[in-house]
């Protein structure tokens, strides 16, 4: 079995300067970004996105701000989705309701962690705090879960639009009326290159976004 | 022979008596080739051993124990994953999971395994579960064997707090057999966990005796043929059909059977029930029942979904009567109203209620009537009752029962002739033993 890449750093524990480095380090050998760019990825960077609520809060030693494997997971999983033209302003809503796990999904090259090892996992944790094993889908969960099944969707679609590029997004745009009132704008080299997949994908993509948008502003759920 | 996996149903008697309420049996057969086609390639296995080291352990049972874990290693190849885990009150991990491609890492490892301590038995298989998921793919049978000769006295120690957690496992990929040793293990928690595990529960009552269920845990990953076999039952407005035999039911209402080896069956009794409304004369109850079973075949990973549909006239009470039995649904009914009144007559000897332990199995014994593997076993069990040796009759009373309810049997097997010398000559999976405990001797031609 190949393990992924990011579980070789599961022990990680630093500061912010060592995120920022091992983060650099790893960037580097999944392809994303600029990865010698120092200054694009620092330690201040770091402190930026945990301002941001990108990265969970980190412990505190003292004065020292403590970083994990967590925050390594989702600053490189922040990365991909800066890389594929995200705002972060999208990243932070996404990262509220996505666990480690499905962030783990947004990193090129990684797996899906086999349920075995999410169950083993769980068990562990629920038998050292005392407690019983919650399921990995437990009914009140559920509504939480299909949210997290749009923004998959979204972000699967996105994906299939951007592809794992990080070059500059073109900005000659094509109009299509879909109807008097409904425009679709979409970059004209994409267009162009899109195919049949490429089609239906755009169509679960604005589906997703519609609904991303219903729910952000408190409106009917589907 | 066929080369396919087959599922077929055989009435214990051809008809349903006319004019009445019928109550009547049904075998239900998931019959596996007798050997994988020859280009077919195994699976792998990906295996945690893990060992009891606490303070009772010492000596000869421990000793064994590392001998059969080193047999395991032995047998496994570099296309096999493995690890190793001795538990006492602390858990260690003696060989993290890795492909077996220098046995002489497990060997090392094992020698320096020493008796101290409690029994954290929870820790010892939340460890090897771990250990065991870290390769739980699709391409490797995944299971944790797991040895103790006492009761668990470190952390989680009932099967109510632990049998769950092994069927979370269980339902991930990782599925749970376990081994006790002598008479000082929980058979209810071995057992149960081993139920919950979706694997096999086995027991030595010397150390002598451990080689066996290692042996026959090892082979039966070696010949697994497919998995996840789910039965469903489906029967006309006003009949209803259910499974006899110990296996769990899911919360779709499918029935979970025992993993297929080659030249095996896995099978179920099913008791169906039709109102006399539907019994008249003349007529013939088409698909009176309906049989699914999907299962997963190990050597291609496909899914296949068996469906099979059992039809019966209605007869006079004349013809009906004079209907044969089929032998081998009647063994099988024996085997399990056996099973039944061992775990009664278990119940009783827990109480110490002696005078009906005897009851019962005298009761058993005749309802046994001429299968004589039943037979056979209840007079060793007999034994242990006479002696009055409550913890060996508990133990093997329950094993027994477990294994009257839910073996695999093979499909060479002709109800209903049993000697301990053909027994021996088959697959260690597929014996029927006359004591679960005990080893059966070796083959003929073979120390």
């Amino acid at each position: 079995m190949q393990n992924p890449p990011l579980e070789v750093f599961k022990d990680f524990s630093g500061s912010a300067e060592d995120l920022a480095r091992l983060a650099t380090t790893v960037c580097a050998g999944l392809g994303l970004g600029a990865a010698n760019d120092t200054d694009e990825l620092s330690a201040r960077l770091v402190r930026d996105y945990a301002q941001r609520d990108i990265l969970s809060r980190p412990e505190r030693q003292g004065k020292e701000a403590i970083y994990t494997w967590r925050h390594l997971v989702e600053l490189v999983a922040a990365r991909a989705l800066v890389a594929d033209g995200w705002p972060l302003a999208k990243v932070t809503q996404h990262f509220a309701l996505t666990p480690l796990e499905d962030l783990l999904l947004l990193v090129p090259g990684q797996g899906r962690p086999n349920p075995a090892l999410m169950a083993a996992k769980r068990i562990r944790e629920s038998t050292l705090a005392g407690g019983k094993v919650s399921e990995p889908v437990a009914p009140p969960l559920q509504r939480l879960a299909s949210q997290r099944q749009r923004r998959a969707d979204l972000m699967f679609s996105m994906k299939q639009l951007t592809g794992e590029s990080t070059q500059p997004r073109a900005t000659q745009m094509t109009r299509i009326a879909l109807d008097e009132d409904i425009h679709l704008l979409i970059e004209t080299d994409r267009l162009r290159n899109l195919g049949l997949d490429g089609a239906d994908a755009v169509g679960r993509a604005i589906t997703a976004s519609i609904i991303e948008w219903i729910t952000a502003k408190g409106g009917k759920q589907p | 022979m066929s080369n396919t996996i087959s599922l077929g149903i055989t009435p214990l008697r051809d008809a349903l008596l006319e004019g009445h309420n019928n109550a009547c049996l049904a075998l239900v057969r998931v019959k596996a080739p007798a050997a994988p086609a020859l280009q077919a390639r195994r699976k792998a296995l990906n295996l945690a051993l893990v060992i009891d080291r606490s303070g009772s352990m010492s000596g000869r049972p421990l000793e064994e124990a590392k001998r059969c874990v080193g047999m395991i290693i032995d047998r496994l190849g570099p296309q096999d994953r493995a690890s190793v885990i001795a538990y006492d009150s602390t858990v260690d991990t003696i060989v993290p999971a890795q492909n077996v491609t220098d046995t002489a890492v497990f060997h090392r490892a094992l020698a320096q395994v020493e008796s101290r301590g409690m029994t954290a038995l929870f820790g010892g298989w939340l460890a090897g579960a771990e250990q065991a998921a870290l390769g739980a793919t699709d391409n490797y049978i995944s299971r944790v064997m797991l040895l103790s000769d006492g009761c668990a006295n470190e952390g989680p120690d009932s099967l109510e707090d632990i049998a769950p957690h092994v069927s979370t496992m269980a339902a991930s990929g990782v599925s749970t057999s376990t081994c006790g040793l002598g008479n000082g293990f929980n058979e209810d928690l071995m057992m149960g966990m081993a139920k919950a595990g979706q694997g096999q529960g086995y027991y030595g009552d010397t150390a002598e005796d451990l080689l066996d269920p290692f042996t026959a845990e090892f082979e039966l990953m070696r010949a697994l043929c497919a998995r996840k076999l789910r039965l469903s039952l489906q029967t006309p407005d006003g009949v209803k059909a259910k499974v006899l035999n110990d296996y769990a039911q899911e919360n779709d209402g499918r029935w979970a059977l025992p993993d297929l080896a080659f030249g095996a069956e896995g099978w179920a009794l099913v008791s169906i029930t039709v109102p006399a409304r539907l019994c008249g004369p003349g007529v013939t109850l088409d698909q009176l029942l309906r049989v699914s079973v999907s299962l997963d075949e190990c050597q291609t990973d496909r899914t296949l979904v068996l469906e099979q549909t059992l039809s019966l006239p209605t007869l006079p009470a004349g013809a009906f009567s004079a209907l044969a039995e089929d032998a081998r649904v009647k063994a099988r009914a024996q085997e399990l109203r056996a099973a039944e009144l061992q775990l009664e007559a278990r119940t009783a000897a827990r109480r110490g209620r002696w005078d009906q332990v005897d009851q019962i199995l005298r009761k058993a014994e005749q309802e046994a009537g001429e299968n004589p593997w039943v037979a056979e076993g209840l007079k060793a069990l007999r034994v242990h009752a006479e002696a009055r040796r409550t913890e060996e009759f508990a133990k093997e009373t329950v094993y027994k029962s477990r294994a009257m309810s839910s073996r695999l049997t093979s499909i060479e097997e002709v109800e209903p002739s049993f000697s301990v010398k053909d027994e021996a000559e088959m697959p260690s999976y597929l014996r029927r033993k006359l004591e679960q405990g005990k080893r059966m001797p070796p083959p003929s031609g073979r120390t």
